[in-house]
This record gives structure tokens, C-alpha cells and sequence, in this order.
């Protein structure tokens, strides 16, 4: 080669110009991470906010809805573990309620007054919301006896005149003795034991225990004050976790002064606690492992170049590269998952190669990296097109991980080549150690093919023999932190949740909807249940739509009713004068022209509840509406998938419903991704040949196969994350095989770089297969896989050239 | 909520250590009991009777006695009739058990209240959970076990008679407590107890007459898992005698 003219600008000016751009870019990205939650850490954001399937699009909603938000604080004095601290934890509550901006709403039991518009709000409508449940439990008892129709009204009248016989007989009744001339239907009391049921259950929300509401005793004998509370900001956001928890902290350390003589200690639970626990570990351990992943890099390319200028050269471009390709996805995307971030410091690994290549090509006063880039304008491009191209196509994609990490990758690739070509012109060669191959150019002969084909027959047996399973599993996503979630499950079972219910919504396109699918959900319960299986949910206090028009028809169809209960009492030993207030209030019921919908009471209802069974339904106006069943596990099982479908009933479980969300997504990525790789394997062969353009893409399907078979082996299912680590295998190991197959290229630079470059690669990956998280530790297995083999292959190939 | 309305049926415990059903006032007659002059303000100085009734109370460990409760309420013109069995055990607390007309069994000690239907379900409130049921429970306790002291922090106490024949009246000072009990009137002769009584605002009445009671009862470990709270309490409580 002839010397180089004199570059037209200084190398320290194309730095300085570069330098300045790479600044530009970190500030505009700043700048846009501004914004609050940009980086998230939450597996189901990454699934798409427009999710189709109502049951996602609800976990979604249940996640940062009220559901979500509530805070579970149970207190213990140390000094004294059989004694509940009531009394501090009222004064916690009262700090809580201080904040209401940090705090929407605290609970640790009924204050008189609380109770109070309770019990006044259900005596005021007891007609409204339970004369159709007296109504359809007195048909159901007319059923029993084996009488058909709708129940007689003298029937009726006897047997409600005998069951208030027998409640006089009860321990309550003395307490209700002045309530009774208002209410001998027995409304109240019903309503009373059906709410203490409902309360007790804990539900999803966590309401009562074994003892009573907010008080427990847990398994080592320790009693605890019990605290409900709901923060006002999501709990997967900022707002929602550090000034909480300082405000928490704060009150706590409140109440501690104000009780000197008690040792008090809190625990804490809450979904805001486990996402800053995620993210705060998942953060740590990714700052070490990536700041790990490129020291090794800087160190192994410190040793492959001998010269610090080489960072210069290779990774200012990179940097800069990556930096814009986030502010545009920053730009493009809401909020963009940590998986992606990290996947994004891998592109290092990836782009360097280019890098590499054209450095190993230069020589200082025989070939500048102008002319290295020129000969190698074809390998580089088509290297970095390969790798685009199936990124590219991700963005077809609905998953928002995919299309992050899609886009992310593909620009940071293209502005990385782009950069190389505009900046490296400019960059003196730098003086390299003297590769030790002979410089004959690479040919991939017979034997060579030969030895490809047993290879790629080899690996397709291999995957044939481990058999590879497909499939996802979200909560491998999501890091969890097992101590943590043990925690959270007991703190849980102190607010009355049992292992042995499960949750179930119903869901409709809206509140109306919802509750008449409620309402199926129940008619199948109470026909299949075993006196021993159990649902609760707030049809025990509010009445079906079914069931208040039943109660309606036949009010009406018996006008001689009143009159026949006013005789059976009468007949049954009772004051009839005592009873006057009720029929009063009866009639007027009955006659009124607008019988009230009780659906119509959801938002009233809201309020006089108690804070945990506030969250047994969807907000108003919020689309999907649900309402939340609790059941047995058993009795849940009773009900086919089929029914269940019909009746709109979804386990809060999602993870089968995500997992099999993921698998069509993954079939996607997988279909796209193929279609683009085939496309650009396609052109490969028309650029290079049958014999080059071949080996080109041969040797990356060999690496993809054997790394599948390998992942079989080693008992992993195949998800979306590994079909995305093939695809970037592939893309990597396709560089490689360019590399070296490309007519123009000399072997020994070819095998500096291709070793370099799959070193740096396995160094990025390698590191991260150190991560806690399963499903990067998976990513990185595959990548590694694939791109481990491909090194080899291209060792024994160049052996194996003529 | 509803655990709540039982809080009425803590009222019959002060029974527990009654051992006959001597001669004694009846409740409707015993309005008197509750004139300020017979207030006892300070519990350092009980008249010696009621002071000799809580020492009786103290001594027993475990009670048997079969009671008939009568109910008077204005809507129904004849009066409702109980019966059952209370056992008592200083340790596990009170056990009610109606047995006619529908059998149920209450459960009162120091933790709180147990409803426990025939079945075994049970509905369960703790005394911390509600104020008012903590100054019944208090009440009670202090009560059978013949500890006077927390009585007068919750309760006005007034006593009226002598040896022969004796009236203790209790009105709760918390409101609510004594809305839904109303006033409380035990009545005994010696030193038995021979009835308890309910007077509400309203009128209506509940009056529990109560048998020849077995004192220092032996309880097996069934009668504890069926009548209370736990099995037999540590220390082998009513099973070494």
C-alpha cells in the first residue's frame, strides 16, 4: 500500500467534534430521563399498554390501581408479644392519614363514628340491598321442601314469624331488641354476620384475621396491631416508594418515642416494597456486573492493541452511538424496561467488532483506516446489516421489550458503523502486534464444505436427541427476592389471607356487566360447593341485578303479603302494634314508583366500608370492570375453563394467561426474525456466491443449532429470551463468518479480529451470566452458546481452507 | 359485626361460682340497689359482705352450674326461655352453653369471645379489637376471680344489703356497653350468687337464674377442646383433682 496523505482534519478535532456530539447525546438523554418512571422494572410492563386480553389489561390495572396500592403494617411490642399495641398503631394510623398526598387512606379498625354511618347507611337501604337476598334464601328454602313455583306468601309469612321465634333465642337479640320492631325480617343481623364473613376473609386486600379485624395473633404467638392503608401514587413508580417509605419510617419513629416503655417493631408490606427491592438490587448487581463486563473489555483490548489510543478509537464511537440510539428510543417509548437497558450495554460487545476489524487492517504509514475502511466497506456493511435486519424486525412486534430492545439494537448498530465510517477516516492507524498467520486469503473449499455439512447434520441430530421444549415463564423474568416474598406471604396471612383460597375476578366491559358475570360466578359456586369449600365476595352484601328483580316481581305478585306477615305474627305470640315502623317503611318501599337499583349504591358503599373491602371492585367508570371472588382453591377447580370463559371469571393469578401471552409473542419474534434473517442470508448468497455467501450463513446456523441442543440438554425451556439470544447469536456469529469468508479479507487480520471480537462478546455475555435474574442469566447463556461455538467453527475453518 | 351483638351475653358470667339458688331479690324488685346511696366509690373499702362475696368468688378454680334464662321483650308477649350449662375455669376463662333451644356455646377469657356453632364453626373477636367488649371482659373476669379492683375503673358498683340477702348493681361507664347490656344486677344470699339480670333502657329484661352449681369441677381435655378456647391450660387446671 502507498502512504496515506495527511488527514484534512486533526485527529484531536475529529475526537473533540465526536466527543462533543457523544456530550450532546448524554444531555438530550438526561434530559428526557427526567421524566418520572422511565426505566422500569416491572414484568408487565412489558407487556403492551393496549393489551387486548382483558384478564392482562386487568392485572395491569390491579397492579397501579387501588389493589396495588395498599400497604400492610403490622406492629409488635418486643417487651410484651402477647399484647397487641393497639394503641400505637392508631397513632400510626393518625401519622399516615397526616400525609393524605403520600397516603390516600389508613385503617386499623372501626371508630365509633365509622361504625356508626355503617350500620345507618345498611338500616337506611336494609330494604334496598337485602329484601332480595331474604327474598331469593326464603325461595331457595321453599325449593328444599320440595315445592315448586314461587313461594306461597302465607308459607312465607309462617316461616318468617318462626325464624324471629328462634333469633329471640339467640345471645344477640337482647342487643337488637330495639332495632327489631324496625327490622323482624331479620335485614340487619343477616347483613351483620354476611359482612363479619366478608371482613374475615381477607380477600386480596387483606382484611381480618383469625381473632378479628385488625389485630392478629401469628404463628410464633406474637400478637400484632394490624394497619391497612392505600398510598396515592402507584406503587411502581418513584413517588410511590421513597417518600413513603421515609414518611412510614418517620411516623414509626414517632410512635417509638411516644412509647418508651414498649420495644415496637413494624413490619411492612406492600407490591411497593418488592419493586424498590427489585429495583434497588436488580440496579446494584447490574452496575457491578456491567462496569465488570467493560473493564474486562477495556482490558482485553488494552492487551490486544498495547495502546490506550485504541479506546479512542473504538469506543468514543460506540459510546456515542449508544447514547443516541437511547434518546431515541427514550423518545419513542413511555417507559423502557431495565432487560432492555442492559441488553443495550451488551451492544459494546457487538459493535466493537467493527471496529476491530478495520483497526487490524491499518498499518501506520502503509494503510490508513480511510482505505482500511474502504476495503472492507462491503464485509462491514453487510456484518452490520445481518445483525440490524433481525432486529429490525422485532419492531413489527407488539411486545414493548422486543421493540426496545429491537430498536435500540438496530440503531445502536447503524449509528456505530456510521460513526466508524465518519470518524475513523480522520484517526491515525495505530501500530499493531504482527499477527502470526501466513496472509493467505481464505477459501472455503470441498473439504472445508464436507466438514460444515457433518457439523450441520451433527447439530440437527443433537437437537433432535435433547428435544428442547418451548416455552415461557414470566415470573423467571422478575427477580425475586425469596426471604422478601416469604415475609410478604406472612404478613399477608396475618390480614386473614389463606393458602387455601384463591381470588377470582369477574370481569365485564363494565361495572354492570361485571356484576351480573358476578352474579353466574355465584350461581355455579353455591350449586357445586361442598359445606366445607367457601366464596365470598360482595354479593353477600349487595344484591345481583337478578336478584332484586326476582324480589321485585314477586312483592309485587303478592299484594296480600303485609297482611298475612301482620297475621302470622300476630299468630305466633308476637306484639303486632311493635312491628308498626316496618310496615310502614315496607309498604312505602314497595309502592315507591323508582325502585332503587342497588347497583346504584356501589359508590356510597364505597365509603361506608371498611378500607380493605373498598378494593373488592373496580373504581367507577374504569374499563374492564371487576369484581373479586375469594374461594376455594377446590371449588375454583369445579368451574371448567370453558364455563369459566363464559361467566368472565379470571384467577388474579396471571402468570398462565402472561406465560401463554409471551408464547405468542415469542412465536412472533421467531417468525419475524426469521424472515428478515432469511431476506438478508438471501442477498448474502447474491453478493458472495453460492460457495462464500453459503459459508456465510451456514456457520451461524450450525452455532444456532448446537447452542439449541445444548440449552436441551441442559434442561432449559426455549422462551421469547432465548429465541431473542439465538437471533443475536446469530447476528454476531454471521459478523464473523463475513468476516472471514469475505473474498477481499486477509486471514491473519480476519482471525485477529474474529477472536477479539468473540472475546470481547463471550467476556460481555460471560459476565452476565453471573446475574441473579434467571431470564438475562438465560439470554446470556444462549448468546454465549452461539457465539462459543461460531469461534470455534471459524478456528477449524480456517484450518480446514484451501 | 355481628360478633359484636354478643357482647350482651357476657353479662351472664358473674354466675360461675354460685353453688346453690338460694333465696334472693328478683330483679324487677331491685331498682333500689341502685340509689347513690348505695354507691361504692372506692374499693379499698367494700362493705364487708361484698368484700366476703369476692372472696368466695376467688376461691374456686373451676365451676359446673346449670342455669334457665328468661328473656321479657316488648314485642313478644311471652317471655323467651333458655337453658343451658356454664363451666367456669380460672385459667381458659367462661364457657356458656346453651343447650335449648338451639344449642351454641360462648366463649369468654382473656383474649375475647367465641361463638361456636354445633358444627364447630365459630365466629372469633378479639377484646383489643373493641373497647367496649375489653371493659366486659374485664368486668366478668375481674368479677370471677375476685379481683374488685378493675371493676371499679369500668363499671359504677352499688351494693345493698347483708349477708343474708345482697344486691350488686353495675352500670358500665362506657356508653355503648351500656346500651346494648343496660344495667347489670346480681343478686345472692351468703355467699352465693342466685341471679343475674339485664335491665335495658327499652324495658325489656333478661334474667338468668342459676342452679346448684359443682364447684372444683374435674374438666377433661374434650370438655376444654368442646367449651373453650384451647385445650387444658398448662399447670393441669380442673385434670389433677
Amino acid at each position: 500500500m502507498d502512504a496515506a496523505p495527511p488527514p484534512r482534519l486533526a485527529p484531536w478535532w475529529a475526537t473533540l467534534i465526536l466527543a462533543a456530539f457523544c456530550a450532546l447525546g448524554l444531555y438530550t438523554l438526561l434530559g428526557l430521563q427526567q421524566a418520572a418512571r422511565r426505566v422500569t422494572v416491572d414484568v408487565l410492563d412489558l407487556l403492551p399498554a393496549d393489551q387486548r386480553d382483558p384478564a392482562i389489561a386487568l392485572a395491569r390495572q390491579a397492579a397501579v390501581g387501588r389493589p396495588g396500592r395498599a400497604m400492610l403494617f403490622a406492629l409488635h411490642d418486643a417487651k410484651a408479644p402477647q399484647q397487641a399495641p393497639q394503641a400505637a398503631a392508631q397513632k400510626f394510623t393518625t401519622a399516615l392519614r397526616a400525609e393524605p398526598k403520600l397516603f390516600r387512606a389508613a385503617f386499623c379498625g372501626f371508630d365509633a363514628p365509622a361504625r356508626e354511618r355503617l350500620t345507618k347507611f345498611f338500616f337506611d337501604q336494609r330494604l334496598a340491598l337485602r329484601l332480595p337476598v331474604w327474598f331469593e334464601t326464603k325461595a331457595r328454602a321453599w325449593q328444599a321442601e320440595g315445592k315448586a313455583g314461587a313461594p306461597d306468601p302465607a308459607w312465607m309469612a309462617e316461616k318468617t314469624a318462626a325464624e324471629l321465634q328462634e333469633f329471640l333465642a339467640t345471645p344477640e337479640a337482647m342487643a337488637m331488641s330495639d332495632l327489631i320492631p324496625r327490622d323482624p325480617l331479620l335485614l340487619l343481623p343477616t347483613f351483620l354476620g354476611d359482612l363479619a364473613d366478608l371482613a374475615g376473609s381477607g380477600l386480596a386486600t387483606g382484611a381480618g384475621s383469625g381473632d378479628s379485624g385488625l389485630t392478629a395473633t401469628g404463628p410464633d404467638g406474637i400478637a400484632y396491631a394490624l394497619v391497612h392503608a392505600e398510598i396515592g401514587a402507584s406503587p411502581l413508580e418513584e413517588s410511590g416508594q421513597t417518600p413513603v417509605f421515609a414518611l412510614v419510617k418517620a411516623a414509626f419513629e414517632q410512635i417509638r418515642q411516644a412509647h418508651p416503655e414498649a420495644d415496637l417493631r413494624l413490619r411492612i408490606g406492600g407490591t411497593n416494597v418488592l419493586a424498590a427491592d427489585t429495583r434497588e438490587r436488580v440496579s446494584g448487581e447490574m452496575h457491578f456486573l456491567t462496569n465488570l463486563s467493560l473493564g474486562g473489555m477495556i482490558l482485553l483490548l488494552l492487551f490486544a492493541f498495547r495502546t490506550p489510543l485504541a479506546f479512542v478509537h473504538l469506543l468514543l464511537p460506540i459510546l456515542t452511538a449508544i447514547t443516541w440510539a437511547w434518546a431515541a428510543c427514550f423518545a419513542l417509548f413511555g417507559n423502557v424496561h431495565l432487560l432492555s437497558v442492559i441488553f443495550s450495554t451488551i451492544l459494546v460487545g457487538v459493535a466493537v467488532d467493527y471496529g476491530i476489524l478495520t483497526l487490524g487492517y491499518g498499518e501506520p504509514g502503509r494503510t490508513s483506516l480511510r482505505e482500511a475502511l474502504a476495503r472492507n466497506r462491503l464485509t462491514l456493511t453487510m456484518g452490520c446489516l445481518t445483525g440490524v435486519s433481525g432486529f429490525l424486525f422485532m419492531l413489527t412486534n407488539e411486545l414493548p421489550l422486543l421493540r426496545q430492545m429491537g430498536l435500540s439494537v438496530a440503531l445502536g448498530l447503524l449509528f456505530s458503523l456510521s460513526i466508524y465510517f465518519l470518524y475513523l477516516p480522520w484517526m491515525p492507524a495505530l501500530r499493531l502486534p504482527p499477527a502470526s498467520a501466513a496472509a493467505t486469503h481464505f477459501t472455503p473449499g470441498g473439504r472445508l464444505w464436507r466438514a460444515i455439512l457433518i457439523a450441520l447434520a451433527a447439530s440437527a441430530t443433537l437437537v433432535a436427541i435433547a428435544s428442547p421444549r418451548w416455552g415461557d415463564n414470566i415470573r423467571s423474568w422478575q427477580q425475586e427476592n425469596a426471604k422478601l416474598l416469604e415475609d410478604q406471604r406472612a404478613i399477608r396471612a396475618l390480614f386473614g389471607r389463606s393458602t387455601e383460597d384463591t381470588v377470582a375476578l369477574s370481569i365485564g366491559d363494565d361495572q354492570k356487566a361485571a356484576l351480573a358475570r358476578l352474579e353466574s360466578l355465584n350461581a355455579l359456586c353455591a350449586q357445586r360447593r361442598t359445606p366445607q369449600e367457601r366464596y365470598l365476595n360482595l354479593a353477600r352484601v349487595l344484591p345481583s341485578p337478578g336478584q332484586a328483580a326476582a324480589a321485585r316481581a314477586w312483592f309485587s305478585a303478592q299484594p296480600k303479603f303485609v297482611a298475612q306477615l301482620k297475621a302470622a305474627f300476630d299468630e305466633a305470640g308476637f306484639e303486632g302494634e311493635s312491628f308498626a315502623p316496618f310496615f310502614a317503611d315496607l309498604e312505602k318501599f314497595l309502592t315507591s314508583a323508582s325502585l332503587p337499583d342497588p347497583a346504584t349504591l356501589l359508590p356510597s358503599l364505597r365509603e361506608v366500608l371498611p378500607l380493605p373491602l373498598q378494593n373488592l371492585w373496580s373504581d367507577e367508570g374504569a374499563r374492564p370492570a371487576f369484581f373479586a371472588t375469594a374461594l376455594s382453591k377446590s371449588l375454583f377447580e369445579k368451574i371448567t375453563p370453558e364455563e369459566r370463559s363464559r361467566i368472565g371469571a379470571t384467577p388474579l393469578d396471571q402468570t398462565p394467561t402472561l406465560n401463554a401471552a409471551l408464547a405468542r409473542y415469542r412465536d412472533a419474534a421467531f417468525r419475524l426474525a426469521s424472515i428478515g434473517l432469511l431476506t438478508l442470508n438471501f442477498i448474502v448468497i447474491c453478493i458472495y456466491g453460492l460457495r462464500r455467501g453459503g459459508f456465510m450463513v451456514v456457520l451461524p446456523a450450525v452455532s444456532a443449532l448446537f447452542a439449541t441442543a445444548m440449552l436441551g440438554f441442559l434442561g432449559r425451556e426455549l422462551g421469547l429470551l432465548q429465541v431473542v439470544g439465538l437471533l443475536l447469536g446469530i447476528c454476531l456469529s454471521s459478523d464473523y463468518s463475513i468476516f472471514l469468508g469475505s473474498p477481499g479479507s486477509l486471514p491473519t487480520n480476519a482471525r485477529r479480529s474474529i477472536r477479539l471480537s468473540a472475546c470481547t462478546t463471550l467476556l460481555s455475555f460471560g459476565v452476565l451470566l453471573f446475574s441473579s435474574n434467571p431470564a438475562l442469566q438465560s439470554l446470556c447463556l444462549t448468546v454465549t452458546l452461539v457465539v462459543g461455538c461460531s469461534l470455534v467453527l471459524c478456528e477449524v475453518s480456517q484450518r480446514l481452507s484451501d | 359485626m355481628k360478633r359484636l351483638l354478643l357482647l350482651p351475653a357476657l353479662v351472664l358470667v358473674s354466675a360461675a361460682n354460685a353453688q346453690n339458688a338460694p333465696q334472693a331479690p328478683l330483679a324487677t324488685e331491685a331498682a333500689a340497689v341502685y340509689a347513690e346511696s348505695h354507691r361504692v366509690l372506692d374499693p379499698a373499702k367494700l362493705p364487708p359482705a361484698l368484700r366476703s362475696v369476692f372472696n368466695r368468688l376467688a376461691e374456686a378454680d373451676t365451676a359446673v352450674i346449670p342455669f334457665i334464662e328468661t328473656r321479657r321483650m316488648g314485642i313478644i308477649k311471652r317471655p323467651v326461655e333458655l337453658t343451658g350449662t356454664m363451666r367456669y375455669s380460672k385459667k381458659a376463662g367462661l364457657s356458656i352453653a346453651y343447650e335449648q333451644p338451639k344449642p351454641r356455646v360462648l366463649i369468654i377469657d382473656d383474649i375475647g369471645l367465641i361463638e361456636r356453632q354445633p358444627d364447630g364453626r365459630e365466629r372469633r373477636i378479639a377484646k383489643n379489637d373493641r373497647p367496649e367488649l375489653t371493659v366486659l371482659t374485664d368486668v366478668y373476669l375481674n368479677l370471677l376471680r375476685g379481683r374488685p379492683v378493675g371493676l371499679f375503673g369500668v363499671c359504677e358498683v352499688y351494693f345493698l344489703g347483708d349477708s343474708k340477702g345482697w344486691q350488686i348493681g353495675l352500670i358500665p361507664k362506657d356508653d355503648s356497653l351500656r346500651r346494648h347490656t343496660g344495667r347489670v344486677l346480681i343478686g345472692g344470699a351468703g355467699r352465693e350468687i342466685a341471679q343475674i339480670a339485664n335491665l335495658l333502657e327499652n324495658g325489656d329484661t333478661r334474667m338468668l337464674r342459676l342452679s346448684k352449681s359443682e364447684i372444683d369441677a374435674k374438666f377433661s381435655p374434650s370438655v376444654f377442646q368442646s367449651y373453650f378456647r384451647t385445650t387444658a391450660p398448662q399447670g393441669g387446671e380442673g385434670e389433677s383433682r
